[in-house]
């Protein structure tokens, strides 16, 4: 059965969404890594069926032997989050993602008034108002846990909190897929007239204690985080607002499209959204590989750079830096920095010994 | 990304080539170091698919699959050849007890270097170290393994270090590839963008696509490696599937490529003074494990006022580092001159005698682009002369600055050496001047911990 390209405006997409301001193409929602499939720009993204039976293996050590979630309660109530002696609610699968988001929003409607007698609400399902469009994303293995006057986000991760080690890179990156969920969860406070400050801006992860599986709980300021990614959605939602409605580009491609087809239909997007490479593309975005082939004189394929950015060309930048004179004054002081520095290098290469790479010209970029 | 290293970039990117960034090794690499080529299931740290074990430049000596990489025990069990060579050459680096002045002190002759692929592989490394000192079922051998591994992973943070070498990162130290820092990462690309610097045509995009490949299978795209170990694991077929040790085998391929490419470059001897220092770290921390002699007895200090102590020191570890390898690596220096940290002159020198006192003069000029302030204390490339900046002149592309050395300049020092400079050519540095200390340890045993021994530490 052949699919469209569409992506879902998940919790994944939603974090990614305005990481890269300047790209167009990005802020689309279009399934890239799907689109580019099987064409010499294949994102060849994978995905570990051991990681997600180590996630699925911690969700149920987070749940207890009767499924009480009795060691994740504890772990919160180790740091200060004792959700009292309430219940807990699980919205079965079987129930679709608009009775699941409907129930939630009834339970959390409850909750904001203070009825306490759910206190960890589980396969919730967040709906809301996105650029014109219901939105609706399922976090999976997020509790939500009201505490005294504030309703907390609490992520469970299978990656390890050890004596001597602290994985703060990779709970930052959990950090940032919490602010989803609370500014979702603040959008639909305030579309239920309620107050958004409710959700704390706290975001709790919790993971698994060195060799074993016992849930811990760290608490960690997520206000930061939670305040630029609401600034991005909004500029995000704001410009898919504003940007042709990608449809007709994608009009009769389908995953049972040939490559070269697909390959058209990308380019047909390229040139009515515009991209722009940076090399953090190659772990977010399934056009990367062309986009990084496309800027293949680009000084940003490199990341960033103070003296090539300006000549925003390298080709260029190479010229200026053998002596050749800019075109305008106003590159002239970056061209000089550009020649200076290259005499420094020369100088110190035949100093040490080292060879001089020769003078040729910079190959030209290979067209996508 | 420094100025020097965006021209570089340019080059590589002309040459499709590796360039070097440094005339002179940051790292030592030791005749008997040993490396670990070892791979994971994605998101369980303490798993173990595979493992290849030797020394680099060679054929690895033990090279074993794991058809269940998350049965700890029978990983273990396969793993025994591994730990007791492991073991083995641990044991070959002794330690001697010497006098300290808190009684128990260290020191070795040669201290034990593990080569791994990455950054990545250390952290998982120490992962698997940790394991194996906190799993009793293990027993007592796997215990001591991982107390000796975890000594040399503890040491990665210092300057210079030789504890654990990830060879990865230490390629793209020394060269450049006129690619994005997450590229360069990939091991496999940076041996690639090395072995074309033989070929004048360089780095194809065909082979460059190759190499990309390659780290894309078993690192980027778990579905090649992760799934099928998986697949079999839940099948119980007693047996690792083929792609483990192929896989095994052409990372082992590239890590002695560059260990080759690696040790073409003669090594600094800012890099070997460092190394040495940290030889005797290693001593006082491995010789208290092993012997269980003066490994409880720094408790007088709190944590975090320890963990103060010891960034002071990994922080003036690393200012030592980089000025003495600046000075001695002309690469490095004019790293350091691109960013006004450093430059290359054009020095006429002044003696001036009065009396007893002698004064030294450098009047310089440079045409580079940015220059060190007045008031900087340089060193001179190649000479034991420190140098105070009294005057800075003129703009970009002409500067004049005038050098002083000599008792009137604080800070100055190497006047005997700087005496017989000659007009000419010089390269200079900034140099740090040494600030206060860390702050000693309590010289008693606070009245919380009476067991302490205050004024307890290592060197």
């Amino acid at each position: 059965m052949p699919r469209a390209f569409e992506a879902a405006t998940d919790a994944r997409w939603l974090a990614r969404s305005g990481a890269n301001p300047d790209c167009g193409a990005g802020t689309i929602p279009i399934d890239y890594d799907r689109l580019l499939a099987g064409t010499d720009f294949d994102p060849r993204m994978g995905q570990s069926p051991a990681a997600f039976a180590a996630g699925r293996s911690f969700e149920k050590a987070c749940a207890g032997v009767s499924n009480s979630y009795a060691p994740l309660l504890t772990a919160l109530a180790e740091k200060g989050l004792d959700t009292g002696n309430g219940g807990i609610e699980i919205f079965p699968d079987s129930l679709s993602d608009q009775e699941r988001a409907q129930r939630t929003r009834r339970r959390l409607r409850l909750i904001c008034s203070g009825d306490r007698s759910v206190v960890l609400i589980l396969q919730a399902v967040l709906g809301f108002d996105f650029a014109g469009h219901v939105t609706y994303i399922r976090p999976d293995a997020v509790a939500l846990v009201p505490v005294a006057d504030r309703l907390f986000v609490a992520e469970m991760k299978s990656f390890r909190l050890r004596d001597g080690h602290y994985p703060a890179g990779k709970i930052a990156t959990a950090l940032e897929q919490t602010a989803v969920y609370q500014v979702a969860l603040r959008r639909i406070l305030i579309e239920l007239h309620l107050d958004p400050a409710l959700i704390s801006d706290e975001g709790v992860i919790v993971c698994a204690r060195n060799l074993g599986m016992e849930p811990v709980a760290t608490r960690h300021d997520n206000g930061h985080r939670v305040a630029t990614l609401e600034q991005r959605i909004a500029r995000a939602e704001a410009r898919l607002r504003a940007a042709p409605d990608p449809r007709p580009l994608m009009a009769g491609t389908d995953s049972g499209t040939s490559a070269a087809d697909r390959l058209a239909a990308f380019v047909a997007i390229v040139d009515t959204y515009g991209v722009a490479y940076k090399p953090s593309c190659l772990v977010n975005c399934g056009a990367a590989f062309w986009c990084r082939a496309d800027a293949a004189d680009d000084p940003a394929r490199l990341g960033n750079t103070r003296l090539l950015a300006p000549a925003a060309s390298l080709r260029l930048a190479d010229a200026w830096s053998h002596g050749t004179a800019p075109a305008g004054p106003a590159q002239a002081q970056v061209a000089a920095h550009l020649a200076g520095v290259r005499r420094l290098v020369d100088a110190a290469r035949a100093d040490s010994g080292l060879p001089v790479p020769r003078p040729a010209r910079l190959r030209r970029a290979a067209a996508p | 990304m420094t100025a020097l290293r965006e021209l570089v970039a340019l080059d590589s990117i002309r040459t499709s080539q590796a360039v070097p960034v440094r005339s002179r090794r940051s790292v030592v690499l030791s005749d008997n170091a040993r490396l670990i080529v070892f791979y994971q299931l994605a998101g369980n740290p303490y798993s173990v698919i595979g493992v290849a074990y030797g020394r680099p430049g060679q054929r690895p000596d033990h090279v074993v699959s794991c058809p269940d990489p998350l049965d700890r025990d029978a990983v273990a069990a396969r793993l025994v050849p591994l730990r007791d060579g492991l073991l083995d050459w641990f044991a070959s680096h002794r330690v001697r007890a010497v006098p300290s002045p808190t009684g128990h002190g260290y020191e070795a002759a040669a201290m034990p270097q593990l080569v791994v692929t990455g950054v990545g592989a250390v952290e998982a490394l120490d992962d698997l170290a940790y394991m194996w000192r906190y799993t009793p079922s293990l027993g007592p051998d796997w215990e001591r393994l991982g107390r000796e591994v975890w000594a040399l992973t503890d040491l990665r943070p210092w300057a210079a270090q030789g504890a654990v070498v990830p060879l990865a990162q230490a390629l793209s130290e020394h060269y450049d590839f006129g690619i994005s820092a997450p590229e360069a990462a990939k091991l496999s690309v940076g041996v690639a963008f090395c072995d074309a610097m033989s070929t004048p045509a360089g780095l194809s995009p065909a082979q460059l696509a190759l190499a990309e490949e390659h780290e894309a299978g078993p690192l980027g795209r778990p579905d090649d490696l992760d799934a099928p170990v998986w697949e079999a694991a839940l099948a119980r077929r007693g047996e690792a599937p083929a792609v483990v040790r192929r896989t095994l085998l052409e990372t082992w391929e590239y890590c002695n490529r560059a260990w080759g490419h690696l040790r073409a470059i003669p090594v600094s001897a800012a890099a070997t003074a460092e190394a040495d220092r940290l030889r005797t770290t290693w001593a006082w921390r491995v010789g208290a494990d092993r012997t269980g002699v003066g490994q409880v007895r720094r408790r007088a200090l709190p944590a975090l006022a320890s963990a103060a102590g010891t960034l002071d020191q990994l922080e003036a570890a690393q200012e030592r580092f980089q000025a003495a390898y600046a000075l001695e690596d002309l690469m490095v220096a004019a790293e350091a001159a691109g960013e006004g940290k450093g430059a290359r002159v054009d020095a006429s020198v002044t003696v001036t005698r009065a009396n007893r006192r002698t004064t030294i003069t450098l009047d310089c000029r440079t045409d580079q682009p940015l220059v060190p302030p007045e008031g900087a204390l340089v060193g001179v490339a190649g000479t034991s002369v420190k140098a105070r900046v009294l005057a800075v002149t003129g703009g970009p592309g002409a500067w004049q600055l005038t050098l002083g050395v000599g008792s009137d300049y604080e800070g100055s020092s190497g006047i005997r050496t700087a005496e017989h400079l000659r007009n000419g050519h010089y390269w200079f540095v900034v140099v740090p001047e040494g600030g206060p200390g860390p702050l000693p340890p309590p010289v008693v045993a606070p009245p919380t911990h009476p067991r302490a021994l205050g004024g307890a530490g290592q060197p």
